[in-house]
């Protein structure tokens, strides 16, 4: 892999000394050759195009260097996705994402695939569009751009992920709408099929339906909301969430917010979690990003956790990303233990 | 850090200028003569994200590009999309990873040119003093 990078980086012509430089030349082909099917062509970070078929082969990996206060040194390749795209026609679009993962087991390790996400598009019109299959569930935005190259930390906030199932397996409609100086988006899903994963997630569903709205301005911010109701043994329970995204020159805002209402039983409320977090990300020197999070997430019956990370990420090609964070906090919590992270990240 | 330090650090970054923008050059936003859509630099805009993918008509919209590095992809960067590199390139990462591809690349104006000419759903832009009587002007920007 650094071998890799270094003959990508051999290959990158020196940026344009201009104020405002284009995106570098990255996005050019390193690699074009002509075949029968056209010419197959390779970009970093933006993967391999079969000619004329329509099919782009990426990916993406993650290697993760971690010392948890307390607890020993470890070295992990924690994310490896591959990705299989195909666009036969202008209104069918195909998606498929590989991930492999070490499964622990007694006879020791081993590694297999799960399909984090397979599903097709059918575009009838920029407003409506058809989803069947496995998909990322659309609620806030950390959890629609959760690969490892494209978000700014190591480690990941507690709401983005524990208080609802990050997949769903069924069908969804979506579409935009384009009202002056911006765009409003919908999505309207349910899961009413079973996952095909041979690992459960951190709370599985068995079906579910809900829906969000965003509005994003051209202007360079974007407000949404999401609701989620699903089943939980036997229980139907709901989750309402807001978030926001605000760039401005070379800085940007982020933040999210989801409750879950506690499950009303005999003996009082329980299974209750709401959190949110506020992530600051500064472009402090050229390919050098300084990041700022606040989280607060509250799972009862456990106590509240507030966690900050403060961290800096270098991007020496766009396609790279080099990140190192130290998380602290008032309280230890399992799922993001306190300790410095770091990690290298890739997309091919 | 405390949230003290947290704070002064946002509004530092709140206070760090945008990058200044150089002398533009004049673009025309071209499409197929037969093609009477009218568009504000908004739709074009929303058109080059891939956000926007059909004509009112229903048809398909051929988005055409020229290649990073080039004046014209530059301005056009500039005056329609009006977006920081870093925030683009980080906005086709997420559309990459979501299976969007950026629109296709033409290498000269001459191309666009001939493209657009030739394709009624195409779209692209080309320096003004390029402009003929092949296509039709939707929008001049400048």
């Amino acid at each position: 892999m650094l071998a890799a990078v270094v003959l990508l980086n051999r290959a990158s012509p020196v940026a344009a000394a201009e104020p405002y430089p284009p995106s570098p030349a990255t996005d050019t082909p390193i690699l074009s050759a002509p075949t029968p099917a056209g010419d197959v062509r390779y970009t970093p970070g933006r993967g391999l195009h079969v000619g004329d078929t329509g099919l782009t082969l990426g990916g993406y990996v993650a290697a993760d260097l971690t010392r948890d206060e307390g607890g020993p040194t470890t070295f992990r390749v924690e994310d490896q996705g591959l990705f299989f795209i195909w666009d036969p026609t202008s209104r069918l679009h195909f998606f498929s994402e590989l991930d492999v993962v070490d499964q622990d087991e007694p006879g020791g390790p081993r590694r297999t695939f799960v399909t984090p996400r397979l599903y097709g598009d059918v575009a009838a019109l920029d407003w409506l569009n058809l989803r069947v299959g496995k998909f990322l569930t659309p609620i806030g935005r950390w959890n629609l751009i959760y690969a490892r190259p494209l978000v700014w930390t190591t480690s990941r906030p507690l709401v983005t992920e524990l208080p609802f199932d990050p997949f769903t397996t069924g069908g969804m409609l979506f579409g935009s709408l384009f009202p002056r100086g911006g765009m409003v988006t919908y999505s309207l899903y349910g899961q009413f099929t079973d996952q095909f994963d041979a690992e459960p997630g951190a709370q599985p569903v068995d079906r579910s339906v809900g829906g969000r709205l965003e509005y994003a301005s051209l202007g360079g911010w974007s407000v949404g909301g999401s609701y989620l109701a699903f089943t939980e043994a036997g229980r139907w329970r709901h989750l309402t969430g807001l978030d926001t995204l605000w760039q401005r020159g070379r800085f940007e805002l982020m933040g999210e917010f989801a409750f879950q209402e506690p499950v009303r039983d005999p003996v009082g409320n329980s299974g209750r979690q709401w959190g949110l977090y506020l992530q600051a990300v500064q472009e402090v020197l050229p390919k050098i990003y300084l990041v700022e999070r606040y989280e607060h997430f509250d799972q009862a019956p456990e106590p509240a956790v507030n966690i900050g990370v403060l961290g800096l990420a270098y991007k020496p090609w766009p396609f790279v990303v080099l990140k190192g964070e130290y998380l602290f906090a008032d309280r230890r919590a399992e799922e993001s233990p306190p300790g410095v992270k770091s990690s290298f990240t890739l997309l091919f | 850090m405390r949230p003290a330090g947290i704070l002064l650090s946002t509004a530092l970054a709140l206070l760090t200028p945008a990058p200044a923008a150089p002398g533009e050059r004049t673009l025309a936003i071209i499409v197929h003569p037969e093609r009477t859509a009218a568009l504000g630099i908004e739709d074009v805009a929303q058109i080059f994200l891939r956000k926007r993918r059909f004509w009112e008509d229903g048809a398909p919209i051929v988005a055409l590009h020229h290649e990073l590095g080039t004046a014209a992809r530059a301005s056009f960067s500039r005056l329609v999309l009006r977006a920081d590199p870093g925030h683009l390139r980080a906005y086709w990462d997420q559309q990459y990873f979501a299976g969007i591809l950026p629109p296709a690349v033409l290498s000269t104006s001459t191309a666009v040119k001939r493209y657009v000419a030739a394709d009624r759903d195409a779209i692209g832009y080309i320096d003004w003093s390029e402009v003929d009587d092949s296509v039709r002007v939707v929008l001049k920007i400048q």
